[in-house]
């Protein structure tokens, strides 16, 4: 019997689609893990998981020290 | 300038939509006034100009093919989108296969162009002594100040704005004002405790006019919400556009609900009125030089000193940004302080000169803000200073790279909301059900060896249907809602 699940559907690349699939270690959302670039996620879950991400790649980002006084 | 503003576009087609939008009935009345038919025929682009500019004075039809022959074989596609377009602003009315202007309008431009018709549409000028205090200078400057207060309260309100920059608390603004920029959601909040939104920082980084039109619009809506005349609105609103700078001009012949929009049009200072005189009003430049389109090219405001006279302080140029993304701003003003202090980190102030860096921090705050990279780099590049004018591009490429690269980075996720079909009973049913999302074009993802399928909100409706009236197969559907 076919079921259809609502959600959000997530295009992305290889490098943030493993982020997310870390990120659904500590809480689920992921719905389906559909191919290296597609995801099906619970919408509720949408929002934390783009700042989470954010966040993430901010932190793993070189930061030059401000300006040379 | 070799880059041409996105948002004004943007704001003359919001304009644009606006009269698209309305009825019939009212586009009639708007276009019985020769001010109104003027400005809404300096509103539109060249090529829409020239197309009209060539049915004026011909009473019949032309065959739409022989319009069409007017432009080049490669551009024929786009005359004819431009048809369109006017007709949608029952500019045009198009039958068997002939264009003709409207009538009314054709009329009324005509009357505009040779000054016949309601003489009254175009403002009656003040017959009394003039007031010699008054000059375009002083209105200049008046309507300066009373924008910019608003702008300033704007900025004022953000957090980061006031505190960092130490600057003077905002004028308090009047009511109408107030009104407004909470109707048009720049800010939100009650009595006391606005707070500018997102589309507010939007705002700030606009040129002059489109904010100018921003608001008009907003005064439009907010007419229709208090059940005001929409077409008098309109037509005094075109009537001011086309007034000339520097007269006055008479308040006698308006209506009730014109005397009271000037009032509030007043605390914009988009006209100027003085308080103990309300016979007379003054239109400033900011509404005056709606449609005239002199605005904002570089060579215009070198050559004409008067012109820079009256363009806002914010107009002319002051910013210079270096490859390595340094900013060298000359400006004392607060409020130009404040809104660059939305997307860049300060260094040092001096009496007229302020040093900073655009920073992926600095960017990255603006971005989440909801400031787009577009507009920064429209922003800086409008008001460029005189010497990056003259260079092509005008701001340096690898800094504008950098803001969009920052950009890009922040959206890696492209979310589209969806509906996941799994297990299907059988392969047929699979094969039935993609092979329908993809007559109608609601395909996201699919995997046709695992049976799998992801479509849009939109396209699961109507696969539901697909689904009900396959009943008589006894297909049985269940729909899980998470």
């Amino acid at each position: 019997m076919v079921k259809a699940v609502k959600g959000t559907f997530i295009e992305c690349d290889p490098a943030a689609r493993e982020v997310l699939l870390r990120l659904n270690s500590e809480e689920k959302f992921i719905i389906e893990d559909l191919d290296s670039t597609h995801l099906f996620i619970n919408s509720t879950h949408l929002e934390r998981v783009q700042r989470a991400l954010d966040e993430l790649m901010d932190a793993n980002t070189y930061k030059a020290s401000n300006l040379p006084s | 300038m070799a880059v041409q503003m996105g948002s004004e576009e943007e704001f003359k087609t919001t304009i644009a939509e606006y009269l698209e939008s309305l009825p019939t009935q009212f586009c009639r009345r708007v276009f019985s006034s020769p001010a109104a038919c003027l400005a809404i025929f300096r509103l539109l682009s060249t090529v829409g100009k020239q197309l009209i500019m060539s049915m004026l004075y011909l009473d019949a039809g032309l065959r739409t093919q022989d319009v069409l022959q007017c432009a080049k074989t490669e551009q024929q596609r786009m005359v004819k989108a431009k048809i369109a377009q006017l007709r949608r602003l029952q500019l045009v009315v198009e039958e068997r296969g002939c264009v003709s202007l409207n009538p009314i309008f054709r009329e009324q431009l005509r009357n505009a162009l040779t000054g016949g018709g309601d003489f009254g549409s175009f403002g009656i000028p003040y017959a009394g002594p003039r007031d010699k205090r008054v000059t375009t200078a002083w209105l200049a400057r008046h309507a300066r100040e009373r924008w910019e207060a608003i702008l300033h309260f704007m900025v004022g309100r953000s957090a980061t704005g006031a505190a960092t920059v130490g600057e003077a608390p905002a004028a308090p603004l009047s009511r109408s004002v107030r009104d407004i920029l909470r109707m048009s959601r720049l800010m939100e909040g009650g009595e006391g405790g606005m707070t500018i939104t997102n589309s507010g920082f939007q705002f700030l980084l606009q040129d002059a006019a489109s904010q100018v039109w921003t608001v008009l619009l907003q005064y439009l809506r907010l007419a229709e919400a208090q059940d005001m005349d929409v077409v008098e609105v309109l037509n005094f609103m075109f009537q001011l556009v086309g007034l000339k700078l520097g007269r006055a001009y008479s308040t006698e012949a308006l209506t009730p609900h014109q005397r009271k929009m000037l009032s509030e049009l007043r605390d914009f200072g988009l006209v100027y009125q003085d308080e103990h005189d309300p016979h007379r009003f003054y239109p400033t430049h900011l509404i005056t030089s709606l449609t005239s389109g002199t605005r904002s090219s570089g060579a215009a405001r070198d050559g004409a000193p008067a012109q820079s006279e009256l363009t806002l302080s914010s107009d002319r140029g002051y910013i210079i940004l270096e490859t390595n993304c340094r900013v060298y701003a000359y400006t004392d003003s607060p409020l130009q302080i404040a809104i660059l202090n939305l997307f860049m980190d300060m260094a040092s102030r001096f009496a007229n000169l302020i040093t900073g860096m655009i920073t992926r921090t600095s960017v990255r705050r603006a971005l989440l803000r909801g400031i787009t990279a577009d507009q920064i780099i429209t922003f800086l590049c409008t008001n460029a200073h005189p010497q990056m004018q003259v260079r092509v591009p005008v701001l340096p490429v690898t800094v504008t790279d950098q803001i969009r690269l920052w950009e890009r980075e922040r959206d890696r996720l492209r979310p589209t909301n969806a509906h996941f079909y799994k297990d299907f009973a059988q392969p047929q049913e699979f094969e039935r059900m993609f092979r329908y999302a993809q007559e109608i074009g609601v395909i996201l993802w699919a995997n046709t060896e695992k049976h799998q399928l992801v479509v849009t909100r939109q396209g699961h409706a109507k696969i539901v249907e697909l689904v009900k009236n396959h009943r008589a197969l006894r297909l049985r559907f269940s729909c899980r809602q998470r």
